[in-house]
């Protein structure tokens, strides 16, 4: 196992895209760490390589060189299905258009990602239930997705991303499709999330969001700035 | 605010993730232990017939009647025991018929009638068979007797 001294480190990461004859490098340098429960802001332009960057850190997308090591783990040195169980113990996921599946209840929509845990359905269910309720769901359990505002489909996103209570919640612009309110309103429950000890981090374009977090890491032509 | 890294915290997740400690039985775990009940019931209803074939393979039973049709003495039944390659002596519910098992591979069955000839018995044999072959006819027909 590999020696660390933080929750996330990041070490001499690059990713390049071959688009025909064409190369892009999304990522071209990148050295940084996380501790474990803070709150990072991942900032830049649309095109920086934030978003790409996110990707590699939730093991979704084999960096071109580099290593990026959770806890100790070598993401892309561990098989496909270690990788797996990882994002499934470590990560929570919280997408810009929400992905929630329309034809599912929140509270069905919430239980998804413990389908695969082995867990008895009655247990499911009421952790389900529990983190709706942090979210302030509880009363719209067996609703709908499209019965709900946009602020709320971003609650029971963020209920999804945290029911299975994962140490690392990765936000790819989570507030992109909100009104100012509403963002600040999200943004607040993740930093609620963030103080009861997850770490969070948030990958945005907007600098107003940068208030919410701890550190604020900057994002430009494929290199941070930390 | 920063929060030093313990590798303790996340332990048991990275763990799971390492695939040192097992989430419930593997797929692999899982066909091995089917596996050895199927072969278990089989080796169940296989191996005693299995052995049951190796062990009287060779078996014979001669089946003695005496002419006079009176009992069988228990001296000639005590020494027939004794022939060497004989394995079992057993008489009818009448004591009129023996049955002597016997390894056919031996000299048991003309040690026999020479110990029946020494005695001047007047022995008469009704029939030679196979051992299982006897067993089997005798089972079939206490089945057949059985079955109304």
């Amino acid at each position: 196992m590999t020696q660390v001294n933080h929750l996330i480190e990041i070490r001499g990461l690059k990713k390049t895209y071959q688009s025909g004859d064409t190369t892009v490098d999304a990522i071209r340098q990148m050295d940084f760490f996380i501790d474990d429960e803070e709150f990072i802001t991942i900032m830049g332009q649309s095109g920086s390589g934030k978003s790409t960057l996110l990707s590699i850190m939730g093991a979704l997308n084999h960096p071109s060189q580099g290593q990026v090591l959770v806890d100790s783990l070598d993401l892309y040195a561990l098989s496909t299905e270690q990788r797996a169980d990882f994002r499934s113990e470590y990560i929570g996921f919280i997408f810009q258009s929400f992905q929630l599946i329309p034809y599912l209840t929140v509270l069905e929509n919430v239980m998804l990602p413990m389908a695969v845990t082995g867990q008895k359905k009655k247990i499911k269910n009421q952790m389900a239930l529990d983190v709706i309720d942090r979210v302030g769901l509880a009363a719209k359990a067996h609703r709908l997705p499209d019965q709900l505002s946009g602020g709320e489909q971003e609650r029971v996103a963020i209920a999804r991303a945290i029911v299975n209570k994962p140490p690392i919640i990765l936000a790819d612009e989570p507030t992109g499709n909100l009104d100012s309110q509403t963002a600040g309103e999200i943004m607040q429950l993740l930093q609620t999330l963030n103080r009861q000890g997850h770490t969070v981090i948030v990958v945005t374009h907007n600098p107003e969001v940068t208030q919410y977090a701890t550190r604020t890491v900057r994002v430009q032509d494929g290199l941070c700035f930390v | 605010m920063k929060m030093a890294y313990d590798p303790e915290k996340y332990r048991e997740k990275r763990e799971k993730v390492l695939g040192i400690k097992k989430r419930g039985l593997g797929f692999g775990a899982m066909a091995v232990i089917i596996c050895v009940v199927i072969l278990a019931g089989l080796s169940v209803v296989t191996v005693p017939r299995a052995v049951s074939y190796f062990s009287t393979r060779n078996l014979d039973d001669a089946i003695f009647k005496l002419e006079s049709g009176s009992n069988w003495p228990e001296n000639v039944i005590a020494a027939i025991q004794k022939i060497d390659g004989i394995a079992s002596v057993t008489e009818d519910k009448n004591h009129t018929r023996l049955v002597v098992t016997y390894d056919r591979r031996t000299a048991a069955f003309a040690n026999m009638t020479a110990a029946f000839s020494k005695r001047n018995l007047g022995v008469t044999l009704l029939n030679q068979v196979n051992h299982r072959q006897h067993r089997n006819t005798l089972e079939n027909k206490e089945e057949t007797i059985e079955t109304p």
